[in-house]
């Protein structure tokens, strides 16, 4: 019994449908099977609404809308044209540039596959412009388009947070430590590749000082905006909840300020939103249909249990998982990883002494990793898509970054609290 | 054809309807952190005016529209390798385990709604809200869904061709390429 609606799943997941649908139709012969047609009925009547109908859920569309917001106010534009000013003249200044906007972009925007979309079509032609090998520049944008992922506001750090029932406030604090190291990880490798190989990162124009501190202009909003979401969650001002919803307000605000904003572009990222929402809502209902399956069948005690028995150090079977996700996100999306992962692997990692949100920072670093290794690696077509570039040349530029982000997920595994120091000065 | 048409805009409206309730969402709760700070004086019937009404109301009525524009993800790495016959069936198996999973979810909502509806059901708390207004939303959602999968169904793969998303419209999500 246990087994069938598993193996149902797999196969479906296979067929390429919608991973809701794989989830729900598993969910649904698993509970029959397991729970009779009373109990899947009942399941039926009152999972779609129960599900749904979560204040905490606000969390997804808002930060969504906020994202596409972001996007429609060009503020990512200027957040590289700005850094690009300040640091285009050392070795590899353009690429680091591109880090430093892509961490301010992630700071305000909670999507990777936005922020790779808008340094593409901004930073990877204005490194080209100057001379940059366009394998080198398509790489480092492809991987600071993963800081979203890991700055607050991060959309999957929430799902994450969702499904683990892990506080989302400590979650999106606990990001910003290991964001700002990932952040120096690429920005050292880059100028590592530019003073081995100079010409392949060549140095940017001189600015004259007075056009560097009028391109600043743009860091204010950014500045204003990050404090709006991640400020107050860590001062306790407001919870997450509500700063999704301020910050979508607040991103409304700088498109209309920055005149980029009429009724149709408005819209459209709001219709934009609400497709991305329905999708990840749509999981979070058949996954929730399933995971009254996998209760029933008591499976997730049993590997606890397995775990809990093997005469091995926790640390060994935490690299193992840390292993598995990487090699998951080569060919799964990041948000079925989770759905398919995290209900039985949390209560794995609580059983050994993990800390939850430790590990939520750490699966989307390894979410991260996935991102950009090939077949899937999602920010790779998406910038080769929006450059219009070969997608074999952005995996190969984006290669000595897989090894730095494996030295950082090896740091941040030796030094855990740099993850949780700051959730546990939350207010 | 024109029932079609009448499809399309039966979509367009509930989705509609969803991006009305975001609008709405992000309104009301700012509304209510500037009351509860600025002037000690929240809107009490925020959380459960918002979770049952606006957040499912949101979800339900977006359905259809997300599925017509793809933004559902699936693991798609097997199927792209797949001659495009194949494709279209795996496509069309899409549809139909849909329509498995939200036909019951339509006619289990309607049920419960209707119950809620004649028992005069209301929330526990502050202000009695009527449970039916959110249980409604979801026969009706699912039930725009259901017919969207079922005309996609009857046409074939490419049923879904009609009414795609602008490419220049970015999908701004973590997930996969469907």
């Amino acid at each position: 019994m246990t087994w069938i609606g598993l193996a149902l799943l797999f196969l479906l997941l296979l067929t390429g449908i919608p991973v809701a649908f794989a989830l729900g139709l598993s969910g649904v012969v698993g509970l029959y099977l397991v729970a009779g047609l009373d109990g899947l009925l009942g399941v039926l009547q009152s999972t779609p609404i129960s599900a749904v109908a979560s204040y905490e859920l606000i969390t997804i569309p808002m930060f969504l809308f906020m994202a596409q917001l972001v996007m429609v106010s060009g503020v990512g534009d200027d957040l590289f044209r700005a850094a690009a000013a300040w640091v285009g003249r050392f070795p590899g200044g353009l690429g680091v540039a591109t880090a430093l906007a892509g961490a301010g972009f992630g700071a305000i925007c909670g999507t990777s596959t936005a922020a790779a979309a808008t340094l593409s079509t901004t930073s990877l032609p204005a490194m080209i412009r100057h001379g940059y090998e366009p394998q080198l520049a398509a790489g480092v944008v492809a991987i600071s388009g993963t800081l979203a992922m890991l700055i607050p506001p991060s959309v999957i750090l929430i799902i994450y947070g969702l499904l683990a029932d892990v506080n989302v406030g400590a979650l999106l604090i606990g990001g910003v430590i290991p964001g700002l190291i990932v952040t120096i990880a690429i920005a050292l490798t880059v100028v590592l590749l530019a003073v081995r190989h100079p010409e392949r990162a060549p140095r940017g124009p001189r600015i004259p000082r007075g056009e560097k501190i009028a391109l600043l202009r743009v860091v204010g909003p950014v500045i204003v905006l990050m404090m709006m979401v991640t400020g107050v969650i860590y001062t306790g001002v407001a919870t997450p909840t509500e700063a999704s919803a301020v910050g979508a307000a607040g991103a409304c605000a700088i498109a209309l300020w920055r005149r980029r904003l009429d009724r149709a572009s408005l819209m459209r990222a709001a219709r934009e939103a609400v497709h991305a929402t329905c999708m990840i809502a749509a999981i979070v209902m058949c996954a929730s249909i399933f995971g009254f399956y996998f209760t029933l069948t008591g499976l997730t005690q049993d590997v606890v249990t397995w775990v809990a028995n093997l005469e091995v150090s926790r640390w060994v079977v935490m690299t193992l998982l840390l292993g598995l996700y990487i090699v998951l996100g080569c060919f799964l999306d990041q948000i079925a990883i989770l759905v398919l992962t995290i209900p039985v692997v949390t209560p794995v990692v609580a059983a050994l002494g993990f800390d939850p949100v430790w590990f939520g920072v750490m699966v989307v670093l390894t979410a991260e990793v996935g991102m950009i290794t090939p077949p899937l690696g999602l920010n790779c077509f998406v910038v080769a898509r929006a450059a219009g570039r070969p997608v074999g040349e952005v995996f190969a530029g984006v290669f000595p970054h897989f090894w730095a982000h494996l030295l950082v997920i090896g740091l941040l595994m030796a030094f855990p609290a740099l993850i949780t120091w700051l959730p546990s000065r939350m207010s | 054809m024109q029932g079609q048409a009448l499809l399309l805009r039966l979509e367009r409206a509930a989705v509609m309807g969803s991006v009305i309730l975001l609008l709405a969402i992000m309104t009301i709760v700012c509304v209510d952190v500037a009351m509860r700070y600025l002037f000690r004086a929240p809107l009490t019937w925020v959380h459960d005016f918002v979770s049952m009404y606006a957040m499912t109301g949101l979800f339900f009525l977006g359905l259809a529209s997300s599925y017509r524009k793809r933004a559902h993800i699936g693991v798609d790495v097997l199927v792209l390798r797949l001659s495009p016959l194949w494709q279209q069936r795996a496509a069309r198996l899409g549809h139909l385990v849909g329509l498995l999973i939200f036909m019951p979810i339509v006619f289990l909502g309607a049920e419960r709604a209707w119950v809620s509806f004649v028992n005069r059901e209301v929330v526990d708390g502050l202000i009695p809200w009527p449970t039916w207004l959110g249980n409604i939303l979801v026969p009706i959602g699912a039930g725009v869904l259901c017919l969207t999968l079922a005309s996609a169904l009857l046409q074939g793969g490419h049923a879904l061709s009609e009414g795609e998303s602008d490419p220049s419209e970015s999908q701004v999500r973590d997930g996969g390429s469907r």
